[in-house]
């Protein structure tokens, strides 16, 4: 049986190395074709009315008119009268329509009455809650209020952050057609094309077996593409109505910042204990979040750090405003903001640098203690920490004062179920075909790097086919598992099919199989590398029938695990007339065990920095407490950073035999936990006081330096009493 | 996808075309240039013409003829980026070029007018919505509604001047030329806009806007101030452009401040230009100027950010405006 290892650094020819993603040229030059870009024969358009309400009772609904409109195929009511609506944007009716422009006319000839009902649509103030507020868990460890008692300084923060949308630049949603009445094909935006047509089989009530799901390439997903949609299932109803016609019903773009899914808002009330040398000893915190009607779940407090006294206490409140989805990380960047600001304060006020204050306690962070140390000396030297931090407040001359802040998080990212099919052709042509999707992440690319490695072959000799569900099934693309996942059911299916074919070739050399080994297009021996015969000379040795195996994880041999460790550094210079902050540079240096591709690893963490840009300076969801309604369900007011917003961003990935041993980890998630708090931390260091809450815009910026005891600083979300 | 109504299209080759096309044309009729503006709010049913009258083939419209000592006439249909680039205009008026600048994006530079960019509708938060949205909250008094959701107690709309170009033309001392069947008339910029966030010009929808004049420069400095949330690309929530003319001893002759984005109309701050004329630029002049620019700031909850910190950044930006210049 094969040896299921990866192989050692001297012997890699493509893992490790920087391969730009194979699916580059096509995307590029917009060969690459999106669920949005796909147009089927005769296909009909769907539109959705939604609820103009954030909370409300259906009393009526009149379809009449839209039914009888000309290029009308069908018209669908999703949620009958009586059913209460519980936020704006919610699904009420469908149609279905030879072309848009019509779909949009009968939508806007549907009649639907309205009980309007009070709603909630904002939480930064806890008190204003209500009875929308649902106290949960409750947790106490170790001795907390001995531990208080015993602190030489007691450090007292607010701290929050707001919702932000996920804002796929794809907006989610699916074309779905019928043949006969018991077998669907379905193209869809998703991050699980393996998990399509069971959830989609369910309520159209039709086997899984009869559903067949395709997606080449997805324009964002960031945890808000795990499941089917009820305007999927609506679009495949539609289908049936219309006599199976294809049905598209992709979100308008106000809808997918509505509805298709948020990042839970977390608000804090810290307390945090030390010692005078700077030992932390106490955490205490009150938290409270929405993740609209439903949960939100609450954020790890305190974060990474074990404190041994500690107790905390969550809120979770209900709003009137669309659900909460997996956000890249769930409730980590949360967790990271209240926590790294919270000792990030603490060592301010110990007048402490916060990277010794953090070395000082870095055993409380577990695990990853040595990989955060090494990580910090790295990031310390790209950012030349010694040489530019300061003491809290700059005291440089002129308006703009300049600020560095750091930060640690920590993600799991272990390799998901995953399988493939390999085979190898008797012409020497090989296949991979795995049930899995890219999410833009290099999935592809990694895929096929293994693959060619394995087997010592250039990468463009492997046929590589994923998303669609007629391959292996392989696990949703979430919680960073995917590269740990494809690339070790690669890894064991193609060492399987290598050893097939040193079987075939070996009796043919005289050798045994042990004995070979595939090495830059050819299969020689290991002892006397001349001896042997090309790629497609050793396939011919296969005979008739193609060498098929079947790769899996989990499986045999270490090929992957769980765990990363992460740190961040921020430069940012605050205009402390106008509050306005400039992010200069940010460095991140990452851990993620074996790296496949070390320039798509990199990829991952500068997309994720700029993501934390963008939440960090300029993204929030405004809820408009008058109307219950999104005030910015668009892209100019829904404000994601431009390329002249970003600063420069240094990258540095952990290479090297600790962290190859410890096998392939994921990436996806960890970078974007940090920068909030990073930039958070810089700020505060460059001013001289805690901005309390994300994003930091110049407004709050200058109202937490006009009044620095404020709780909140100030928020545009909710608020417009304004009078004349 | 938002999509565009069904409108008529013409495109006539001379002035005296496109005026008689817009008298045939009635209420119902509009003129185009580069689209950037009309087009997206087609399509969120804010503006509704049945006829678009593109003046982008008006050959007259496009030159730029003059210099600094004659002053100069600047056709109207002229794309930002073109008046970005233009060697005259960089020279003899370089506040022209740097407020273009500070446009939108490069993408929309191409395709949007100079002439555009000074008759751009007013902005709200509650107006610049899609139907559907605006239909929610049964509209505003802008379009289709009767209420101002700024301030629900007011009879007049609210709606922000969010061109960076105004303010700045204002302060420049530029006229406009206005042809319609009936003749044509100079106006001033300052003259063009109306505190109104529904009636915001001085102009009636059958005037053409066909040439914008700048006065001979003479000693005058000029600087534009702009404040938004993004570095890459933002309307304004606050302009400054200020303009100076000093003499040989460094005193003030004449000055001027104006204020974008913070009401339905540019705000010439008279006051401020009362303390820095016939005085010299010290620091104390230049921050009473400041605060007579932030007294007279009255910007309402309609655009991003807090209000009241839109007030108060008129004081630095003003100050700093006066800083460069002096």
């Amino acid at each position: 049986m094969a040896e299921y290892k990866w192989p050692e650094p001297e012997k890699r020819s493509l893992i490790g190395k920087r391969i730009s993603r194979v699916d580059g040229p096509a995307k590029v030059s917009g060969k690459a074709k999106y669920t949005y870009d796909i147009k089927r024969p005769d296909m009909l358009y769907g539109k959705v009315l939604r609820s103009p309400h954030a909370h409300a009772k259906i009393v009526s609904i009149d379809t009449s008119a839209a039914e009888k409109m000309p290029g009308v195929k069908a018209v669908k009511v999703i949620q009958e009268p009586g059913t209460e609506i519980k936020w704006a944007g919610d699904e009420i009716v469908a149609v279905a329509a030879v072309d848009e422009p019509t779909a949009e006319d009968a939508i806007r000839a549907i009649k639907v009455t309205y009980e309007k009902l009070p709603h909630l649509v904002v939480e930064e103030d806890l008190s204003a809650a209500g009875d929308n507020a649902k106290p949960a868990a409750e947790q106490t460890a170790g001795e907390p209020e001995k531990a208080f008692g015993e602190a030489e300084v007691i450090v007292e923060g607010f701290y929050g952050l707001p919702v932000i949308t996920h804002c796929c630049l794809e907006s989610h949603g699916s074309i779905s057609e019928w043949e006969g009445d018991q077998n669907l094909l379905v193209h869809i935006s998703t991050q699980a094309v393996s998990n399509v047509a069971n959830q989609i089989g369910r309520p159209l009530g039709i086997p899984a077996a009869n559903v067949r799901v395709k997606q080449d390439h997805i324009g964002g997903g960031f945890g808000s593409k795990f499941q089917v949609d009820r305007w999927d299932v609506t679009a495949a109803q539609l289908s049936k109505m219309a006599g199976g016609k294809p049905v598209k019903i992709m979100l308008e773009r106000d809808a997918e910042l509505m509805v298709a899914g948020i990042r839970p808002s977390a608000y804090a009330r810290v307390k945090v204990g030390a010692k005078r040398d700077g030992e932390i000893i106490a955490w205490q915190s009150e938290s409270w979040n929405t993740g609209g009607s439903g949960g939100g779940g609450s954020p790890p407090l305190p974060y990474v750090f074990s404190v041994p006294n500690k107790h905390t206490q969550h809120t979770g409140i209900a709003t009137n405003t669309g659900s909460a989805r997996a956000w890249r990380a769930p409730n980590h960047p949360q967790g990271c903001l209240v926590t790294m600001s919270a000792l990030e304060d603490t060592a301010a006020r110990l007048e402490m640098d916060p990277l010794d204050f953090f070395l000082k306690n870095i055993e409380l962070a577990g695990r990853f203690a040595e990989v955060y140390r090494e990580e910090f000396a790295i990031a310390a030297d790209l950012m030349e920490w010694k040489k530019n931090w300061h003491q809290r407040g700059a005291k440089t001359a002129g308006p703009v004062k300049r600020g560095l802040g750091l930060s640690l998080h920590t993600w799991g990212g272990g390799g998901h179920g995953s399988n493939c099919d390999v085979i190898i052709h008797p012409d020497g042509s090989v296949e991979v075909k795995m049930g899995t999707q890219d999410l833009g992440t290099g999935t592809r690319t990694a895929i096929m790097m293994v693959a060619a490695e394995t087997f010592g072959l250039p990468l463009e000799a492997i046929k590589l086919m994923i998303g669609d569900n007629q391959f292996p099934t392989s696990g949703a693309s979430g919680g960073s598992t995917t590269i740990g996942g494809v690339s070790a059911s690669t890894r064991r299916g193609t060492l399987d099919a290598l050893e097939q074919l040193f079987e075939k070739v070996a009796p043919s050399l005289n050798v045994q199989p042990a004995d070979l080994e595939a090495v830059a297009g050819r299969i020689r021996v290991k002892s006397d590398p001349r001896r042997g015969l090309s790629w497609k000379e050793a396939c011919m040795k296969i005979g008739g029938t193609a060498i098929t195996t079947r790769g899996r994880n989990p499986g045999p041999g270490t090929l992957n695990s769980s765990g990363v460790g992460g740190v961040q550094m921020a430069d940012v210079s605050v205009d402390v007339e106008t509050g306005i902050v400039r992010v200069n540079k940010v460095v991140a240096v990452q851990d993620c065990g074996l790296i496949i591709d070390l320039k798509t690893a990199e990829s991952q963490v500068y997309g994720a920095l700029i993501m934390g840009v963008c939440y960090a300076l300029y993204e929030e969801r405004i809820m408009d407490a008058r109307t219950g309604r999104m005030l910015n369900p668009n892209m100019e007011f829904y404000k994601l950073a431009g390329l002249g917003d970003i600063g420069e961003l240094v990258v540095h990935m952990m290479t090297g035999k600790a962290y190859d041993e410890r096998g392939v980890i994921g990436l996806g998630e960890p970078p974007v936990i940090s920068p909030g708090a990073a930039i958070s931390n810089a700020v505060a260091n460059a001013v001289g006081v805690r901005v309390p809450s994300l994003p930091l815009t110049p407004d709050r910026v200058l109202a937490a330096l006009q009044y620095p005891d404020r709780e909140g600083g100030s928020s545009k979300n909710g608020g417009n009493d304004a009078g004349i | 996808m938002m999509r565009l109504p069904k409108f008529e299209y013409r495109v006539p080759r001379e002035i005296s075309e496109a005026v008689k096309m817009m008298a045939d044309a009635g209420p119902d009729g509009m003129f185009v240039a580069g689209g950037t503006d009309l087009y997206p709010n087609m399509k969120r049913r804010q503006q509704t013409p049945k006829t678009v009258i593109s003046v982008t083939r008006l050959q007259e419209m496009r030159a730029i003829r003059g210099d600094a000592e004659t002053g100069i006439v600047i056709g109207p249909s002229i794309s930002l980026t073109d008046i970005c680039n233009h060697p005259v205009i960089n020279r003899d008026y370089p506040v022209v070029a740097e407020a273009a600048r500070l446009i939108s994006t490069p993408l929309l530079r191409n395709m949007g007018t100079i002439g555009g960019n000074l008759l751009l509708d007013t902005r709200c938060n509650y107006y610049d919505q899609n139907y559907e949205w605006r239909k929610g909250i049964n509209f505003c008094m802008k379009k289709d509604g009767d209420i101002c959701w700024v301030a629900p107690s007011s009879p007049k709309c609210w709606a922000v001047q969010s061109a960076d170009l105004v303010p700045v033309m204002v302060a420049l001392g530029a006229r406009v030329k206005l042809v319609s069947t009936l003749g044509e008339r100079m106006v001033t910029a300052e003259g063009l806009y109306n505190d109104d966030g529904i009636n915001y010009l001085h102009k009636r929808p059958d005037e053409l806007l066909t040439e914008i004049h700048l006065p001979p420069r003479n000693g005058m400095k000029a600087v534009y101030k702009k404040l938004r949330r993004r570095g890459a690309f933002d309307f304004p929530v606050l302009g400054v452009a200020a303009t100076l003319d000093r003499a040989e001893d460094g005193t003030v002759r004449d000055a001027r401040l104006i204020l974008g984005g913070v009401a339905p109309a540019p705000i010439r701050v008279k006051e401020a230009e009362g303390i820095l004329v016939g005085h010299k630029l010290d620091q104390e002049r230049m921050a009473a100027a400041a605060e007579a620019c932030y007294l007279k700031a009255r910007p309402l909850d309609n655009t991003d950010f807090l209000m009241n910190w839109r007030k108060q950044m008129a004081r630095p930006f003003v100050l700093r405006a006066l800083e460069e210049l002096r």
